[in-house]
């Protein structure tokens, strides 16, 4: 039976053994899969070279286990990675932010676009902080885990002028005495993606709390590792 | 039953790299039937090694000395530092004779989805030696991945009053260009110098 091109994305590779490469790449239409490149590491290889993080690739992978073999890969169609070396930390960020938040195996094309439009803007220009937080927001929503920008969580009403809100993870925005809290203006900007006029940093803290919900108590290595040291 | 030292040594081969188990067969009944001596050598030096063997103070590169033989070598650039991420990369810049400062070997590269942090890589400790040691040039040799990249741009983050500089990405000498793959030839137009 004859095995079809997959376009997908490389989210991470690590070495396996001397020559080869297991990597996970998101598909358009498999989703999240883990992938063996055999001897990809070997400068002959026909996978040499390809299998970087933020590459477009069109491939062809088999096997029925969890772990596919790479088989084909479609040396025309490789995209250029990321730019480099700016913005690697909000890379990286990002494509983590995928591994753990990403199902193995269920496809979503809503998702991949998403990626795909992230992953192209990254290529043209350097993300800002703001493009970041949209892609957070959006990812988000497309996983299911979207905040409710609508009501208050607690008095099931609207949210109402001159009243500052509280972010609770799984629950949402509720009425509180927070000096730091958001105003229903803010919440209704940030459910229109309009967020420009909103403090970087609040909203920042919003968004890594909303997305530790996510994970189950598991930490994202890359928010810490790329902290300033002081020596 | 007692084991059979033979498949023993053989089974203890196979975690050589690149060793699997027909190579380590050949390996074993190579030096137990053909070279004895060569054998009883191996042994003796790989235990001593392994006794001996420690990461220098320094750099951080596999030494049985506390500092290592090119730290401690005195006709080297002491104020020019390229940094590198394993001990093998010391070896092939070394072979190539091109460089003649110290080095500093990070022992992998910034990684967070492997857990890979910079104390791990002792990125603290480079940039104290850096400050110390008064060194003027950092040459930045890490691999050319997204990973290296960062590693590289993460430490440039922590330097300002050093030339810092990354060593070149590009077409292989001899290489063709029709052969080479999309993203090289990208960052070597980059990376491209005026002649």
């Amino acid at each position: 039976m004859p095995h079809n091109w997959e376009h997908c994305f490389l989210l991470h590779a690590r070495s396996f053994g001397d020559t080869s490469i297991i990597a996970d790449v998101f598909t358009e239409s498999s989703g999240k899969i883990s992938i063996m490149a055999k001897g990809a590491k070997n400068p002959r290889s026909k996978f040499f070279g390809h299998l970087l993080p933020f590459s477009a690739l069109r491939i062809i992978v088999t096997g029925k286990s969890e772990m596919k073999t790479l088989t084909q890969i479609d040396s025309n169609f490789v995209s250029q990675s990321v730019k480099g070396p700016h913005d690697l930390y909000t890379y990286l960020y990002v494509n983590e932010l995928m591994m753990r938040l990403l199902p193995q195996g269920l496809p979503n094309q809503e998702l991949y676009d998403l990626y795909q439009k992230f992953v192209e803007l990254a290529r043209a220009d350097a993300i800002s902080d703001l493009d970041l937080r949209v892609f957070e927001l959006n990812l988000l929503d497309v996983l299911g885990y979207g905040i409710n920008f609508d009501t208050d969580s607690k008095e099931n009403s609207e949210f109402k002028e001159a009243t500052l809100y509280s972010f609770i993870p799984e629950k949402g925005f509720h009425r509180s005495n927070d000096a730091n809290g958001f105003s229903a203006q803010e919440i209704k900007a940030i459910k229109n993606r309009a967020l420009e006029g909103i403090d970087k940093l609040k909203l920042k803290q919003l968004l890594q709390v909303a997305i530790g919900a996510c994970l189950d108590g598991r930490e994202l290595s890359s928010r810490d590792f790329f902290k300033k040291i002081r020596i | 039953m007692s084991k059979d030292l033979l498949y023993e040594l053989i089974e203890a081969l196979t975690i050589l790299p690149g060793v699997g188990k027909k190579s380590a067969q050949r390996m074993a009944l190579f030096l137990l039937d053909k070279n004895k001596d060569g054998a009883l050598h191996l042994a003796q030096t790989l235990e001593e090694c392994l006794d001996a063997i420690q990461r220098c103070e320094i750099c951080r590169q596999l030494t049985s000395e506390s500092i290592c033989r090119i730290c401690s070598d005195e006709s080297r650039d002491a104020y020019s530092l390229c940094v590198v991420e394993s001990p093998s990369d010391v070896l092939a810049i070394e072979s190539t004779g091109g460089f003649k400062g110290k080095y500093f070997v990070l022992m992998g590269r910034l990684s967070p989805i492997d857990g890979v942090s910079p104390d791990d890589l002792g990125i603290p400790d480079l940039l104290r030696h850096i400050q110390s040691a008064k060194i003027e040039e950092v040459i930045l040799a890490t691999s050319s991945t997204v990973e290296g990249d960062a590693t590289a741009s993460f430490i440039n983050d922590h330097l300002d009053s050093v030339k810092v500089s990354r060593i070149s990405y590009g077409i292989p000498i001899g290489g063709e260009l029709e052969y080479v793959d999309g993203n090289t030839i990208a960052r070597a137009i980059q990376g491209r110098i005026e002649i």
